[in-house]
């Protein structure tokens, strides 16, 4: 036996079943051993940046953290963007880089890059392994760090000399010795006692659900919460699904492009409740005026996001889940039917469905995101798994699907990378073959992971790409249009033959352009038992409203532009 | 809810820590992203084996040192972070200084109290060599005496240790 049969021993363990790797000078010991455990799925992807975006998917429709492993050097970097959007985000993952043997680390050798010192400050947790006899400890500890408490990636360098060490016995730790880590669990009673107060005394609350409420599954003691005290809620954009959009008391989605009646409710509340969420300047716009007569209470299990942003009148530290059951048991019964009223006052007047066509060109003459967007939901009957790219597409997917459940979208938070929905939907299509994967993307974004196109292929993974072709990188020509007079540098695209690049790996594709040839293929696509690609030439002027330019307070909310 | 108002004073902070591969450089390089200035930073071995303590000095006016604490202590290998009052603590700090002559050393030596213990060490080259061993606000407090271009040669600080009672 020698290390690598260690380290996939030890992955066993943890109950891994996909890899999504790309092999190397140094990895070649360790695949070689890969094929003797077949109980691994090893999932080679175009390139290293779609294994760690594919590990991500992976953590996300299941809450088990995904596995990613590269060579070093040029095999390590790749992943670099990946790594740093599970850091923001949140997302459980275990990154295992080989590296140069220990005789020659630090000399520079071929495809030697010190990968633990970039990794350092976007990873949970990083390791280096010296010696061989540490890897069943370090695997373990690797695996705890990513899916416990705040969860996020951890990365194991792994020198082939390392892999290559005999061993005579594998034996893995029952225990786990890390005095620094904390995992806070419930909150202080006293801290309970005056949220509660808080809570029982607001005539103008709101809930504010981020992706924590998903990742602590505490959707069920949240809407205990919400109906018992009739508290509406909003969610961010990874909290989409965690409370139902068809909640009667779910209000939205509020920030920068959230509705304008959630960014009003948020404006004017007399009490936020902010849950595994970290009042992001996305959200908040101006941070001075955010919420500004309101008390706040922030749940939320990493202590460094209490009061990092806005201060903080009841810090609740703890998991979502169990700090919610506090509460649900504590909180009084009450009724807000004025504050419940004057939200669905905003939302007649501020309705999605009356602000989507924000075309500068003729309707009939483009087709629009939005409509494309409801058209989907509609067809899957809202049980899509949505996984949006970076830019309007996204914030189109995010506003007019109607999402009920959590992790129902898959999107890129906190970094906002391009590129993140192929490789994601792929992730997440392998963890959860019956799950209806649809992956929504600008022809931007695709041509960032586009070959994530022969993954597809090979594995003929039926995920439906929609591709939504503007003929610009259109979030930045947006803000060109509505900030810098038009001045559309470096936007406007010269696009390939997207459908002939589709068929070329062997990919069904349609280009569309009507209204009545969407909705048929749309029909085809959700019936579809292969891959299909469909390229909706939309409109290029087409802006994402409402919309809160940065620097202004959510009261500011642009419903319709002037024109 | 307003943005945070800043706080203004010299922070300090003490850290257990497990002495792994890393550690000091995880500490600075959180410190140098998030834009926190470290006045000094001292760490060493203590009586616990595999722990080290250090003692971080932030003397930025207008931080946020909660959210310091915060942030550092998400490091895995940090055992307990604690910002502390001056108040609460031994600290001492240790200053070497070649001085230009005589007159400047006896003028520091005469400086000597309780709490500040200065003394000559040796000469180099007929400069007196002094060592000044005290706490941190008395080593301030000699170093407020001289004048760096009249009367030093060469200055250096150990950076402040201290120890919570
Ligand atoms: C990797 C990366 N590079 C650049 C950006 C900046 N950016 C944000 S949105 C956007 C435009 C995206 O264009 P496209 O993919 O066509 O989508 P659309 O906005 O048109 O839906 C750009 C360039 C980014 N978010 N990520």
């Amino acid at each position: 036996m020698i290390g690598a049969d260690i380290l996939i021993k030890s992955l066993l363990k943890e109950k891994v079943d996909v890899i999504f790797g790309y092999p190397g000078g140094v990895t070649i010991p360790l695949h070689d051993k890969l094929s003797n455990y077949p109980q691994i799925r090893h999932i080679l992807p175009r390139h290293e940046q779609g294994a760690a975006l594919a590990a991500d998917g992976y953590y996300r429709v299941t809450g088990r953290p995904g596995v990613c492993l590269t060579t070093s050097g040029p095999g390590a970097t790749n992943l670099i963007t990946g790594i740093a959007n599970a850091h923001m985000d949140s997302i459980g993952m275990v990154i295992i880089t080989c590296q140069v043997a220990t005789a020659v680390a630090g000399t520079d050798a071929f495809q030697e890059v010190d990968i633990t010192g970039i990794t350092q400050p976007i990873t949970k947790q990083n390791y280096f392994v010296d010696d061989v006899k540490d890897l069943p400890r370090i695997v373990k500890e690797a695996f705890y760090l990513a899916s416990t408490g705040r969860p996020g990636p951890v990365h194991i360098d792994l020198p082939v000399d390392v892999l290559k060490a005999e061993v005579v016995k594998f034996t893995y730790p029952k225990n786990i010795n890390l005095p620094g880590y904390k995992v806070p669990t419930t909150a202080e009673p006293k801290q309970i006692q005056e949220a509660i107060k808080l809570i029982n005394k607001s005539a103008r609350p709101v809930a504010l659900v981020g992706h924590g409420v998903t990742i602590s599954r505490a959707t069920a003691e949240v809407k205990k919460l919400i109906e018992k005290a009739e508290i509406p809620v909003i969610t961010t954009l990874l909290g989409m699904g965690a409370i139902s959009d068809k909640h009667p008391l779910h209000f939205g989605m509020l920030g920068m492009h959230g509705m304008a009646y959630a960014n009003y409710a948020v404006h004017n509340a007399d009490l936020i409740i902010g849950i595994g969420m970290r009042f992001d300047d996305r959200i908040t716009g101006k941070i001075d005026e955010f919420a500004r007569e309101a008390n706040v209470i922030h749940i939320d299990i990493d202590p460094a996001e209490i009061g990092k942003n806005t201060i903080v009148d009841v810090p609740l530290l703890g998991d979502c889940r169990q700090v919610i059951a506090q509460l649900n048991k504590k909180v009084a019964k009450k009724s807000h039917r004025e504050w419940v009223k004057k939200i669905k006052g905003w939302h007649n007047k501020t309705r999605l469905s009356k602000i989507k066509h924000e075309g500068r060109m003729q309707e009939s003459k483009h087709l629009m995101t939005a409509d494309i967007v409801c058209e989907i939901d509609k067809q899957t009957e809202g049980k899509a798994t949505i996984v949006t790219d970076v830019g309007q597409n996204q914030m189109w997917a995010a506003q007019h699907f109607s999402y009920s459940k959590p992790e129902q979208l898959l999107s890129s938070g906190g970094l906002g990378a391009m590129g993140y929905s192929l490789p994601a939907a792929i992730g997440a299509k392998i963890a959860k073959p019956k799950a209806d994967v649809w992956s929504l993307v600008g022809d931007g974004g695709i041509q960032m992971n586009i070959q994530e196109l022969g993954t597809i292929m090979e594995h003929k993974l039926p995920i439906k790409i929609m591709l939504f072709n503007n003929g610009y990188l259109g979030m930045v020509r947006q803000w060109q249009e509505l900030f810098y007079d038009k001045n559309y540098v470096a936007t406007k695209l010269a696009n390939p033959d997207f459908v002939a690049i589709a068929k070329a790996y062997n990919i069904e594709a349609y280009r569309v352009t009507t209204t009545t040839q969407a909705k048929k293929m749309i029909r085809k696509a959700a019936e579809s038992k292969k891959p299909i690609l469909l390229e909706f030439m939309t409109g290029p002027e087409d802006n994402v409203l409402p919309m809160v330019p940065t620097g202004n307070t959510l009261r500011q909310t642009i419903i319709k532009r002037n024109k | 809810m307003a943005k945070i108002t800043k706080e203004k004073k010299k922070h300090i902070v003490l850290l257990w820590v497990e002495n792994k591969p890393g550690v000091l450089s995880k500490i600075a390089s959180l410190c140098r992203r998030r834009r926190y200035n470290i006045d000094s930073l001292t760490v060493s071995t203590s009586h616990q084996p595999g722990v080290s303590h250090m003692t971080i000095v932030f003397a930025e006016e207008g931080i946020k040192i909660q959210q310091i604490v915060n942030q550092i202590n998400k490091l895995v290998e940090v055992i307990s972070i604690e910002a502390v009052q001056p108040k609460d603590v031994i600290d001492k700090e240790l200053l070497l200084l070649i001085v230009k002559n005589n007159q400047v050393a006896n003028r520091l030596l005469k400086m000597s109290r309780h709490d500040v213990n200065v003394r000559m060490i040796n000469t180099v080259d007929r400069h007196p060599v002094l060592e000044v061993v005290g706490e941190g606000r008395e080593i301030d407090h000699v170093i407020a005496e001289v004048d760096m271009k009249k009367d030093v040669v060469k200055m250096v600080k150990s950076g402040l240790i201290a120890l919570k009672i």
